[in-house]
């Protein structure tokens, strides 16, 4: 990177389910945006450029983003509109830090949109992801992404049903201590266990809820960072990978682009060993196998040995690496802005806001975010104090 | 300024009513073919931005079906919905920040689609949704209102459009060839009054790709490029007045931040030609002020002594334009490529600029970019 890009200022609403809301889009907009602003005392008309993301297909409106105005518009404020499926908050946050290290602009906000909230059948839009002569009419949703990668996972390292319900329970006790997640429940291995069978291997819990709500965030120059925060947070490196569009190249045993990437960025930055030199990681977990997937993608373990990793303890939040201490996407998934909130879940651990959540001290974060058809993109961000 | 890019390579497939490709082999074929003119492999990539709106592509993450086809593949890729001037933006970020030293932009249009329902489906659900607005309706709209306010009459709108066929009789890639006169125009038939069918751009089927590199991999590669010193964004408001509307504020935002950026001071003198995004004629003659090539109240004149011609002293659209070819997902990296094309056939130009926006969904809440395009030697 050219400049240095800080994280200055997270916005977030409550999270809710999307039948239960009663806010319009607007509102949640212009409640994340006020309250990033707030924090660093900004007004709309100081930011330089908006990036919006989201994914059209999910919206009651053809580039949504156009009728909310939210986004500063009576200032002719740019609204920079990013739409990569599920990644499209880490691809929008990595537009911002791109027009900021570029020297373009000195404060960026990026809005994570509530894409779900207007949707009647999720996994019938999703399926027109897929490709459409080939794939869509075998009925992919996205539950059957999930369902895909856990069973051939546990099929590869003889995981068992009990282990993809404890990872669930471990992000189901973490949402329950944080007052932005939507479902703070609770639940236990067993009650994840028993909850009804969707897509087999995966039980109700261990698949996410749809959510209503919204995040913002605001990116900064050093010299504006500097001036305005005084816990700015660094971006280190930030960057994603592409995979075909078709799924029938996949083996689903793993994210081997993941693997790619995670290693492309820890060389960027010097990492050695991502388990000791990480101190906190959000994972895009909207299906719980996911979580292990990830551990081995990024390093965190060797492969196969996600679940003695997570036996151990070592990714709950008193462990030696948290991983999804805010209960991650499994338990909030209100669209594109759980793709921005990992990111914005990782700025407030290192600026020590993470409220009931907090994990002690952290330097060092990373942030991934995960989409397109059956996972084809994938981005990593490496945060620091 | 903050830096510039280069433009190494670029091709075009089409356009036309319609194409017998998909939209992955529409964007293959562009920018392998654009790679090849840049004499670069797909290997060499930072990253690969394309230009696409879901809706237009009959997919939900369009870019999932396009990103690799055009280089992506293990590699960085995003999607910038609102233009392809805006997914140049996004390449010009991630250059100047040290992301990548090469990127393609690409864009396809292969689906066919009721373009009146997409456009009204971008307004909201309450107010402008139910009473049926969509593009048309607002470009009327605008067409009468700058009547009303600056005296421009039907035979105008017809003179911008018989202008722009002229030009693009003369372009290979024009989806519109006749070079109809204005006598033509003027009998072609009211679609929405004042607007005549010929006077509205068509929606055109193709792919754009451009390849773009840092300067000093510019330098390396080519010995007298077409550099891309200045982008400029803007959005306007969705429930504004109708006279910011009027005045194309988000496009003198634009505008004002790319001048800015590229030390232009006085856009009327120092710019030679500009290609815009006007899918009906009238669009063109408030760019023009809006944008600075014609002082204020001028654009009117300029048109009608035949200054905004392509042989003209301020060509406006030398390629023939919106009206010559409209293709709403690349249509941006298309005139890119045309506004640095001019500057590679008439040698005396220095400074084009390169307007662009997503107002084929419509006015109102809309997002306009401006580019500025220079030539000069390496050394530069």
């Amino acid at each position: 990177m050219k400049e240095k890009v800080a994280i200055i200022s997270v916005g977030n609403t409550e999270y809710t389910s999307l039948r239960r809301e009663t806010r319009s889009k607007a509102e949640l907009a212009y409640a994340a945006i006020k309250q990033a602003l707030d924090e660093v005392r900004l007004s709309i008309e100081d930011i330089e450029a908006c990036v919006f993301t989201s994914v059209d297909g999910f919206e009651g409106n053809v580039r949504p983003a156009r009728v909310l105005e939210a986004f500063g518009q009576a200032h002719n404020i740019p609204l920079i509109d990013v739409n990569t499926g599920g990644t499209a908050g880490g691809s929008g946050i990595k537009e911002a830090v791109h027009l900021v290290s570029a020297g373009i602009y000195r404060l960026v906000l990026v809005y994570g949109s509530p894409t779900f909230n207007e949707v009647v059948d999720n996994q019938q839009v999703l399926n027109t992801a897929s490709p459409p002569i080939f794939e869509k009419p075998f009925g992919l949703g996205a539950a059957h992404m999930g369902s895909l990668y856990g069973a051939r996972y546990m099929r590869e390292y003889h995981v068992t049903a009990e282990d993809f319900a404890m990872v669930a329970a471990k992000n189901h006790k973490a949402a329950a201590s944080n007052p932005y997640a939507h479902i703070r429940k609770g639940y236990t291995t067993a009650e994840v266990l028993s909850s009804p069978m969707v897509a087999w291997p995966l039980h109700l819990y261990e698949i996410c809820p749809v959510s209503s709500g919204a995040v913002a965030m605001i990116f900064a120059s050093e010299g504006a960072a500097k001036e305005l925060c005084s816990t700015p947070v660094w971006v280190k490196a930030m960057n994603s990978i592409a995979d075909t569009f078709l799924s029938g190249y996949k083996v689903y045993k793993d994210f081997e682009k993941l693997k790619i990437l995670s290693k492309r960025i820890y060389a960027e930055v010097g990492i050695k060993n991502p388990r000791g030199d990480l101190d906190v990681v959000e994972i895009f977990n909207p299906f719980g196998p996911f979580e292990l997937l990830a551990y081995e993608a990024l390093g965190l373990c060797e492969e196969g040995q996600a679940v003695k990793l997570l036996r151990e303890g070592a990714t709950q939040l008193d462990g030696d690496i948290p991983c999804n201490p805010s209960g991650g996407v499994l338990c909030t998934n209100s669209g594109i802005s759980a793709s921005v909130t990992r990111h914005a879940e990782v700025a407030l651990q290192l600026m020590g806001k993470a409220e009931g959540r907090q994990v002690k001290s952290p330097e060092v974060g990373l942030a991934h975010s995960w989409g397109g058809n059956d996972g084809q993109f994938h981005t990593v961000a490496i945060f620091s104090l | 300024m903050v830096g510039k890019i280069g433009i190494i390579g670029y091709a075009v497939v089409g356009f036309g009513a319609d194409v017998r490709l998909a939209s992955d082999e529409l964007v293959f074929q562009a920018s392998k073919s654009a790679l090849d003119m840049a004499g670069i492999s797909r290997e060499d990539l930072g990253t690969t931005v394309i230009s696409s709106v879901d809706v237009y592509d009959g997919i939900t993450i369009s870019n999932g079906l396009t990103a690799t086809a055009g280089g992506g593949y293990e590699k960085d890729a995003t999607r910038i919905q609102g233009g392809g001037v805006g997914a140049v933006f996004s390449a010009f970020a991630s250059i100047l920040s040290h992301s990548a030293d090469f990127a393609v932009v690409a864009g396809a249009d292969a689906v066919r689609y009721d373009d009146e329902v997409v456009s009204n489906s971008s307004y909201d659900p309450f107010f402008r949704r139910p009473i049926g607005m969509f593009n048309l309706a607002g470009y009327a709209l605008v067409a009468t209102s700058l009547m009303r306010e600056t005296g421009a009459t039907e035979e105008d709108f017809a003179l911008v459009a018989a202008k722009s066929y002229k030009a693009a009789s003369m372009n290979p890639h024009a989806h519109r060839k006749t070079a109809h006169t204005l006598e033509e125009v003027m009998r072609s038939p009211y679609v929405l009054w004042p607007l005549r069918a010929l006077e509205i751009a068509p929606v055109s089927k193709g792919a754009a790709a451009l390849v773009v590199a840092s300067e000093e991999k510019t330098k390396e590669i080519s010995k007298d490029p077409v550099w891309i010193t200045a982008i400029g964004a803007g959005t306007s408001q969705y429930y504004g007045s109708w006279s910011d509307l009027m005045a194309l504020k988000g496009m003198r935002a634009a505008s004002g931040q790319a001048y800015r950026m590229a030390g232009i001071t006085d856009p009327a003198v120092e710019i030679d030609a500009a290609e815009t995004f006007a899918p009906f004629a009238p669009l063109e003659i408030l760019a023009a002020e809006a944008l600075g090539i014609c002082k204020s109240q001028q654009s009117l004149e300029m048109l009608r002594h035949g200054m905004t011609s392509f042989d003209g002293a301020k060509p406006i659209n030398p390629s023939g334009g919106t009206l010559a070819a409209n293709p709403p997902n690349c249509g941006g990296i298309l005139r890119t490529i045309q506004g640095a094309q001019y500057l590679q056939r008439n040698t005396d130009a220095r400074k084009v600029v390169v307007q662009d926006s997503d107002i084929n969904l419509g006015f109102f809440g809309e997002t306009y970019h401006v580019a500025v395009l220079e030539r000069g030697g390496t050394e530069s």
